[in-house]
C-alpha cells in the first residue's frame, strides 16, 4: 500500500495498482485512490468494484460472525462488557452493558496509543454527552486536528510521505476506541473516510509543519463547508418553505430542523410548532426549550398522541442522522412513525438533510442497520428487578429506518431534492471527495 | 289500597340501592377500574335496583333502571360499557317480558287477537319493517311496554324473578369472558411467532398465556405505552409466566414491525361501526401493521359493544392531566404557561385497520360486529 501511494504520488507512472489489500480500511482507501489515479479515465466499473472492497459502504463488522470477530479481537482497543441480555434480533450489532470506567479498559499495548482528547470524547460520547450527528462530527473532526496538530515527528522523518503513514497508523487505534465507546453514525463514518483519503492525499515531499497546517485547514474547511454552512443554507431553504398561519410537526431534536424554525421565527413567519417526543431520552424537552425562549408557539405531545393532533398539522419538519442511496431516511427511533401517520394523513414531510449524511449504503429496514443502546434506560419502578426475570428483555433502539414512500421532498445545502435524489449527488459531488 | 306500600320499607330498600349506586359513582368517577370490573359493578348495581323494586310493573322497572343508568352514564361519558350494560339489562327486561306475555298470549287467545301475538314475537327478533312499523304508531307490544293499564295484570309474578335470574347470567357471562376468549387462543397462535401487543390488557395476557401453558414456544414483545408505562407491568407478567417477553419504547414499534408476524391488542369499547376506542397510541400501531401487512386483532368480550357511531378521534376522548409529561419545579419548558401539552387518553382506530375481533362469542370480521347489535340491545334504548 505503502508503494502504491508514493507511485500515485509521483505523478503516475509505471506499478500498476496492488491488489486491494487485506489489512485495514486506510491502506484499501489508499490502494483505491491510487488505483483511480493511475486510470486517468476513471473506468467506472473499476472504481466502483474498487469502492464496494475498499469498503465505501463502509467496512461493517457483523457481531455475530465468529471468525470476523475473533479476528477484530486481536485489534481489539477496548474490553468491553458484552450484553447480559442480548435481543436475537440484533445479534448482528454490539448490544454491550454500560461500563463503570471504559478508560480502564482500554488495552495495554505499544500501538494502543489514544491522544487525551479522543479519550474524554470516546468518553463523552459513550454517556452521551455529546449526542446529534452534526455536534459528534464536528467534535470528532476538532479532536482529530488537535492529533495532528500535536504530532511530533522523528528525526530524519519529515517529509509528508512520513506524516502520511503515521497518521495512518495513529488514527486507526483512535478510531476502533470511538467505535468501541458508542457506534459511529453514517456523517461520522463518512467524514472519517475523507480524513483518510486526505491523508492519503499529502504531497510526500511536502514540509511536514506545512503538511499538517494544510490537513488542519482542509478539517476547518469541511467542518464550515459541510456543517456549518449548510446548515446556515438549509434554515434558508427550510425557513422559505413556511407560509403564515402554518403548524409544523417535528419530532425530538434535529440540529437542522431547529435551524430552520429559528430561522423562520426570525423572518417573522407566525407559525405554531408541535414538538413531538419519547422516552427515554426525551431530546424534544430541549428543543421545545430553545423555541420557547424565542417566543415559539409551541404544543407538546408524546408520539402516543400522534394521531391526536394530526388533523391540524400543515407540515412535518424531520431532521436525519443519514440518508441511504434507496432513498430511506436513518434518523431518531420514532421518525418512521411520524412520517408514516403524516404520509397517512397526506401532509407534506420534509427531511433536512446535509449532504454529507449521505451514504451510498442500500438497506430495507430498521433491523439492518441500527445502535443498541442501554437497555437500563426504559427501566422504571415496576421494571427495576428485569434482570432477575429469565425471560424478560428490554430494547432501547437509538435509530429507525423511514421508507422513501414517506418522505416528500429533502432539504439540503444544494437545494430541494426528492428522496431519489440521494445517489444522484452522491455520484456528481462525491465522486471527487478525495481530490 | 292496592297502591300502599309501607313507607320504612320503601325507604330501606331504596337507600340500599343508593348506597350501591353512589359506591359506584364514586367508582366511575376516580376512573380506578377495568372495564370488566365495572360492567359486574353496574351489573350488580342495577341488579340491587330490581331486587329492590315493589311490584311487579315493568314499565316502572324499565324507568327506574333507565333513571339509575342515565346516571351512572353520565358520571363516567367515556366509559361506555356502564351504558352499554344498562341497554342489555334493558333489553333483559323487554326480552322476559316479551317471553312471558308471549305465553300468557297464547293462553288468553278469546281476550285479544291473534295478531297483537305475531308483531311481539318478531320485535323479539330480526328488526323488520313490522317492528318499525308498531313503534312508531305505539301500538300495544311486549317490547315497547305497551299501555300501564293492563300490563300489571297480563304480567305474571315470575317476571321479577326471572329478570332477576337473567342478569345473573350476564354477570356470570362477563366474568367467564377471559375463558371464553382464550379457548381460541390456540387457533391463532402457532409455534415461534412473534406477537406485538400495547400496553396493558387482561384479555390479551390470559389470551397469550393460555398458548403457553398449553406448551406452544413463542415470543411477545410488548410496547410500554407511555406515559403510564403499562406495559411494563404486563411485560413482567408475561415473562413470569414462561413467555419471552422484549419491552420497546412507543417509538420502535414501527421499527420492530418488520419482525411482527401478529398483532394482538385488548380495547376499551367496540363501537357500532366495527371500529375501538382504545388506548392512546394504537392507531399509530394499526397503522404501521397494515404498513407492513401485519394482523390486527383485538380481543373483547363482548359486554364492549356500544351502539354508537364515532365522528372522529375527539368524540370519545379525554385529555388526562399533562403533569405526568411534565417535571414541574424544574426547568422544564413544557412546564410553562404558553406551552400546551396535551396528554390524551384513547384513540380511535377505524374498522379497516382491524383485521379481525376474537370475542366470547367467536371470531367476527369488523363489518359483521352492527349485526351483533340487534342481539344485545333493542332500539328503544338506544338513547337512554
Amino acid at each position: 500500500a505503502q508503494g502504491a501511494v508514493r507511485g500515485g504520488g509521483g505523478g503516475g507512472g509505471g506499478g500498476s495498482a496492488p491488489a486491494a489489500p487485506k489489512s485495514g480500511g486506510a491502506g484499501a482507501v489508499a490502494a483505491a485512490v491510487a488505483a483511480a489515479v493511475n486510470k486517468p479515465s476513471g473506468d467506472a466499473k473499476e472504481l466502483a468494484k474498487e469502492g464496494i472492497k475498499s469498503g465505501s459502504a463502509g467496512i461493517r463488522l457483523h457481531y455475530d460472525d465468529p471468525k470476523a470477530m475473533a479476528k477484530a479481537k486481536k485489534h481489539q482497543v477496548v474490553q468491553r462488557t458484552e450484553g447480559q441480555r442480548k435481543v436475537a434480533w440484533f445479534s448482528h450489532l454490539p448490544q454491550y452493558e454500560r461500563e463503570a470506567s471504559l478508560s480502564s479498559q482500554l488495552a495495554q499495548r505499544a500501538d494502543n496509543d489514544i491522544h487525551p482528547e479522543v479519550l474524554k470524547l470516546g468518553l463523552k460520547f459513550a454517556d452521551w454527552l455529546i449526542v446529534g450527528g452534526n455536534r459528534r462530527t464536528v467534535a470528532m473532526l476538532e479532536a482529530f486536528a488537535q492529533v495532528v496538530r500535536d504530532y511530533m515527528p522523528a528525526k530524519d522523518h519529515d517529509t509528508g510521505a512520513d506524516l502520511t503513514r503515521h497518521l495512518d497508523a495513529r488514527f486507526k487505534p483512535m478510531i476502533s476506541y470511538l467505535v468501541a465507546c458508542r457506534p459511529l453514525s453514517v456523517g461520522m463514518g463518512n467524514a472519517i473516510r475523507w480524513l483518510k483519503a486526505k491523508i492519503a492525499h499529502i504531497p510526500p515531499t511536502q514540509n511536514i509543519q506545512e503538511a499538517k497546517d494544510g490537513l488542519c485547514a482542509h478539517m476547518e474547511g469541511y467542518i464550515y463547508e459541510h456543517i456549518d454552512l449548510a446548515d446556515r443554507i438549509i434554515s434558508g431553504h427550510g425557513a422559505s418553505k413556511l407560509r403564515d398561519d402554518d403548524v409544523v410537526l417535528v419530532y425530538a431534536r434535529s440540529s437542522a430542523v431547529e435551524s430552520v424554525l429559528l430561522r423562520a421565527q426570525a423572518d417573522g413567519t407566525r407559525f405554531r410548532v408541535i414538538v413531538v417526543d419519547s422516552r427515554p431520552k426525551l431530546e424534544g424537552k430541549q428543543l421545545l426549550k430553545r423555541l420557547h425562549a424565542v417566543g415559539v408557539d409551541c404544543t407538546y405531545i408524546m408520539i402516543n398522541a400522534l394521531s391526536y393532533v394530526m388533523k391540524e398539522v400543515t407540515k412535518v419538519f424531520l431532521g436525519a442522522s443519514g440518508m441511504l442511496s434507496n432513498g430511506h431516511v436513518i434518523s431518531r427511533v420514532g421518525t418512521a412513525t411520524v412520517a408514516m401517520m403524516a404520509h397517512t394523513s397526506k401532509v407534506p414531510v420534509l427531511v433536512c438533510c446535509e449532504t454529507y449524511k449521505f451514504s451510498e449504503k442500500v438497506l430495507l429496514d430498521s433491523i439492518c442497520t441500527n445502535e443498541l443502546g442501554d437497555p437500563d434506560e426504559l427501566q422504571s419502578r415496576e421494571l427495576s428487578e428485569w434482570r432477575d426475570v429469565a425471560d424478560m428483555k428490554l430494547l432501547n433502539l437509538v435509530y429507525d429506518l423511514t421508507p422513501i414512500d414517506f418522505v416528500t421532498l429533502v432539504i439540503t445545502e444544494l437545494g430541494n431534492l426528492p428522496p431519489t435524489s440521494v445517489p444522484v449527488v452522491i455520484r456528481e459531488y462525491r465522486k471527487e471527495v478525495t481530490l | 289500597r292496592g297502591q300502599y306500600r309501607p313507607s320504612h320499607q320503601k325507604i330501606l330498600s331504596m337507600a340500599e340501592y343508593h348506597q350501591k349506586i353512589d359506591q359506584l359513582l364514586v367508582k366511575l368517577k376516580r376512573r380506578s377500574t377495568l372495564s370488566k370490573d365495572l360492567a359486574i359493578l353496574t351489573a350488580e348495581a342495577l341488579l340491587k335496583v330490581v331486587t329492590g323494586l315493589k311490584g311487579n310493573n315493568p314499565h316502572k322497572m324499565i324507568e327506574e333502571i333507565r333513571t339509575i343508568g342515565r346516571k351512572l352514564a353520565e358520571a363516567a361519558p367515556s366509559e361506555l360499557v356502564v351504558g352499554n350494560i344498562v341497554r342489555r339489562i334493558l333489553f333483559i327486561v323487554r326480552e322476559e317480558l316479551a317471553n312471558l306475555q308471549q305465553g300468557s298470549k297464547v293462553e288468553v287467545t278469546s281476550h285479544k287477537d291473534d295478531d297483537q301475538a305475531a308483531p311481539s314475537m318478531l320485535l323479539r327478533s330480526v328488526p323488520s319493517l313490522a317492528n318499525i312499523l308498531a313503534q312508531d304508531i305505539g301500538q300495544p307490544d311486549g317490547a315497547s311496554g305497551g299501555a300501564g293499564s293492563d300490563n300489571v295484570d297480563s304480567v305474571p309474578s315470575n317476571f321479577k324473578q326471572a329478570v332477576i335470574v337473567q342478569i345473573r347470567e350476564l354477570v356470570d357471562e362477563i366474568e367467564g369472558i377471559r375463558e371464553q376468549i382464550a379457548d381460541q387462543a390456540m387457533e391463532h397462535i402457532h409455534a415461534n411467532e412473534v406477537i406485538l401487543t400495547c400496553g396493558q390488557s387482561s384479555t390479551v395476557e390470559y389470551f397469550l398465556r393460555e398458548v403457553a401453558k398449553r406448551g406452544r414456544k413463542f415470543e411477545v414483545v410488548v410496547s410500554e405505552c407511555a406515559p403510564d408505562l403499562e406495559g411494563h407491568a404486563m411485560a413482567l407478567r408475561l415473562a413470569k409466566a414462561g413467555i419471552s417477553a422484549t419491552v420497546i419504547t412507543d417509538a420502535a414499534i414501527f421499527a420492530i414491525m418488520a419482525r411482527v408476524n401478529k398483532v394482538f391488542v385488548g380495547c376499551s369499547a367496540v363501537l357500532a361501526n366495527g371500529g375501538i376506542i382504545a388506548t392512546t397510541g394504537l392507531q399509530t400501531v394499526a397503522l404501521a401493521a397494515r404498513h407492513h401487512s401485519v394482523p390486527f386483532v383485538v380481543c373483547t368480550g363482548m359486554y364492549k359493544l356500544a351502539p354508537v357511531f364515532p365522528h372522529d378521534q375527539y368524540s370519545f376522548n379525554e385529555l388526562k392531566s399533562p403533569a405526568q409529561l411534565v417535571t414541574l419545579g424544574s426547568d422544564d419548558a413544557a412546564a410553562s404557561r404558553e406551552v400546551r401539552v396535551l396528554n390524551p387518553s384513547s384513540d380511535y382506530i377505524p374498522p379497516e385497520l382491524v383485521s379481525l375481533f376474537i370475542t366470547n362469542a367467536g371470531g367476527h370480521n369488523p363489518s359483521y360486529i352492527y349485526r351483533l347489535l340487534a342481539e344485545y340491545y333493542s332500539m328503544a334504548d338506544r338513547n337512554l
